[in-house]
């Protein structure tokens, strides 16, 4: 464990001593079908747990919530990963003003699986993609809060890796990926977080009397779409070597997100352009120039809930679609959802045991493949909850490794999940 | 003959139709002047406990907090934190009420830090799988009711009154206190016109704000006739007429 992670937990239990506190211990079991390769695995079992915990004054918030985990048998799962700890001072009645500083995960996302703006925070790609987990931001913040909206200005000040899949998981490369490099300055690598540029973010947002609107710039690095550097070592006999260095250069967000409810519907979308920083291009082992292409990401959905007044309980239907606004060709290597449609029925049984009953389905409408969640949870009391269910990927075995949703092939899987709450 | 008989009918109908049109703007009146009665309380915030009784007796218990803001000219904007069962613990609900459309809703979700709308229109469902609906719990202003004065005496009038728009009842009949200037007891009647669930409230406690003195419930016991499950709803702590900031009711500060 780092020197910095070790700071941060002395920290969180600091906030602990004088807070409220909080958690949920989640033992993980998942069995895979097997894919004949012995080196991935096809039976995982890990625990996951979350610290959670709060302070607050009249004008001081402090936030903590740590999340690890430990795997029985891949150790690259192992994490542990502060979300949000930070501390937040606000003035004001009407109009509030506040300022944070210390991790935070940001959510802007009005959708339920694609998620276009949800690019500030680095993911934990070991984990599914309809709750994929999130390493906290180190930020500086400002904003404005009045009726029925904000402004917030920020800064990240310290970039957080994405955390890929190993060789042994299902959703892995045959290759451990190495630690990545940031496109510092114009053919200028560097892999530390600390002293890379900082750049200015704002979102505005407000509710209107009938839909809510936020429009949102943020320069950051672009963690989402890593470049990957290929050097080649040509011994004058033997095999072919290379080596893979995921790169990552900066780019401008610019976006919005929007809702809106009618009656037992609710419509919403957003969509970002990307554009690359002009000033930050590399050159490849030719020496010739190399710059990624900017891109824009749009997502629309729907979600219609129908009651059911006899049984007291609710189904809820949701459709939603992505495209990344670029030829197929060029846009299949630049996210894992191009060009997808999902639907999803959700049945909540409204019960005292918060029965809930999920269907999700993906299809990647450029290559054809699909992917498929069932998904059940139940409470069994106050602090104990259940979820099983089972995944399943059809993706074509012709395709390259990173096309859509290729890199869910294989994936195939049931779970069973049973969480303990305090 | 035949001309005064008919007289008198037509007389008499006339009479007794202009005795129901009556009956009905006395049952909107009253329902006005309870709502008058209640009115000023500006802000209140309350811990509250349900307990939740099934069929057998088995009890299960829920807590939340909830805070209210009174609206001018509007319904009420509220925020509920739910504090039990503990995967649910941390969410909040927040309502900004309207009299002549549907509320507006949002919903903070601490496990992904996502703030959602949601359909507000969704009233007929179980709230937390008790025997209160989202219906029930939700603003009761007269303007969304077709009332009629059923009787009146020393202590209470009863009111029957009919949703405008779709609901999970046909009718309900409340029995309201005048000194409380609330129900007292509510039977509420499915769409097949049956009695379906008995809300009866109880504890009354005085709070002063300013120069008024209002009335508030701290217990409310639904029973369902029908499932013969019951919930109970009680106040603790409650405060009213204090100042709580705006800005708890504002969609922006649930993240925080």
């Amino acid at each position: 464990m780092s020197y910095f992670t070790f700071t941060l937990l002395i920290l969180s239990s600091l906030i602990n001593a004088y807070a409220e506190v909080g958690g949920e211990i989640h033992m993980e079991f998942k069995q895979f079908r097997d894919d004949n390769l012995p080196k991935t695995i096809d039976q995982s079992f890990s625990v996951l747990s979350k610290l959670r915990s709060s302070y607050e004054s009249d004008h001081f918030k402090l936030k903590a919530e740590i999340l690890s985990r430990v795997d029985k048998d891949d150790s690259q799962k192992d994490v542990i990963i502060p979300q949000d700890l930070n501390i937040t001072y606000q003035v004001g009645e009407e109009w509030i003003w506040h300022t944070t500083f210390g991790f935070k995960i940001y959510n802007w996302s009005v959708m339920e699986s694609f998620h276009p703006s949800d690019f500030i925070n680095s993911k934990n790609y070991q984990t599914t993609f309809d709750g994929i987990e999130k390493r906290g931001q180190l930020i500086a913040e400002m904003g404005l809060d009045w009726n029925g909206g904000g402004i917030n200005l920020f800064s990240i000040l310290r970039q957080e890796d994405p955390i890929y899949p190993s060789s042994q998981s299902r959703l892995g490369f045959e290759f451990d990926v190495p630690t990545p490099y940031y496109v510092k300055a114009p053919y200028t690598l560097s892999q530390d977080k600390w002293r890379l540029p900082i750049w200015p973010g704002i979102r505005i947002n407000h509710s209107f009397e009938n839909f809510d609107l936020a429009l949102f710039s943020v320069t950051t690095y672009d963690r989402e779409t890593p470049y990957v550097n290929f050097e080649y070592i040509l011994p004058p006999l033997g095999p072919v070597n290379f080596e893979i260095d995921p790169l990552y250069f900066p780019a401008t967000y610019h976006g919005f997100t929007f809702q809106r409810p009618f009656d037992n519907l609710i419509l919403k979308a957003e969509a970002v352009i990307k554009q690359y920083q002009e000033k930050f291009p590399l050159k490849n082992q030719y020496q010739q120039i190399f710059f990624p292409k900017d891109y824009n990401t749009i997502a629309v959905g729907a979600e219609y809930g129908i009651e059911h007044p006899d049984a007291g309980s609710q189904s809820l239907f949701l459709i939603e679609y992505q495209n990344i606004t670029e030829a197929k060709s060029i846009r299949s290597k630049m996210g894992a959802f191009q060009n997808d449609l999902m639907l999803a029925y959700r049945y909540s049984f409204n019960d005292t045991d918060g029965k809930e009953l999920t269907v999700i389905s993906i299809f990647d409408l450029d290559n054809n493949d699909i992917g498929a969640v069932l998904d059940y949870t139940q409470r069994y009391d106050s602090n104990w909850k259940i979820k099983t269910g089972l995944r399943y990927f059809e993706v074509k075995d012709t395709e390259a490794v990173i096309n859509g949703i290729s890199h869910l092939r294989g994936d195939h899987h049931f779970y069973l999940t049973l969480g303990r709450y305090f | 003959m035949l001309n005064k008989n008919y007289s008198f009918k037509m007389l008499f109908i006339l009479i007794a139709l202009s005795s129901l049109s009556f009956a009905d703007e006395k049952g909107m009146e009253v329902a006005k002047r309870m709502e008058k009665a209640n009115e000023g309380y500006q802000s209140e915030k309350a811990s509250i406990e349900m307990v939740l009784l099934d069929a057998h007796g088995t009890k299960t218990i829920r807590k939340m907090e909830r805070a209210l803001l009174e609206v001018q000219g509007d319904a009420d904007k509220s925020i509920m934190t739910f504090l039990t069962p503990n995967d649910i613990k941390g969410t909040k609900m927040l309502t900004h009420g309207h009299k002549d459309k549907n509320d507006e809703q949002w919903l903070y979700l601490p496990s992904t830090k996502k703030v959602k709308r949601i359909n507000g229109r969704g009233r007929q469902s179980s709230f937390m799988g008790s025997e209160f609906t989202f219906e029930d719990l939700g603003s009761q202003d007269p303007e969304k009711y077709d009332f009629k004065l059923l009787s009146e005496d020393k202590e209470q009038w009863v009111l029957e009154r009919r949703p405008k728009e779709e609901s999970g009842y046909s009718k309900q009949i409340a029995y309201n206190s005048k000194k409380y200037h609330s129900p007292i007891k509510v039977e509420y009647f499915d769409r097949q016109e049956k009695l379906l669930k008995v809300a009866t409230f109880s504890d009354f406690q005085s709070y002063q704000v300013g120069q008024k003195t209002l009335w508030r419930p701290n217990s409310v016991t639904m029973k369902n006739v029908q499932t013969r499950k019951e919930s109970v709803l009680k106040w603790e702590n409650r405060e009213v007429g204090v100042s709580i900031p705006t800005n708890l009711f504002n969609s922006n500060t649930l993240t925080r």
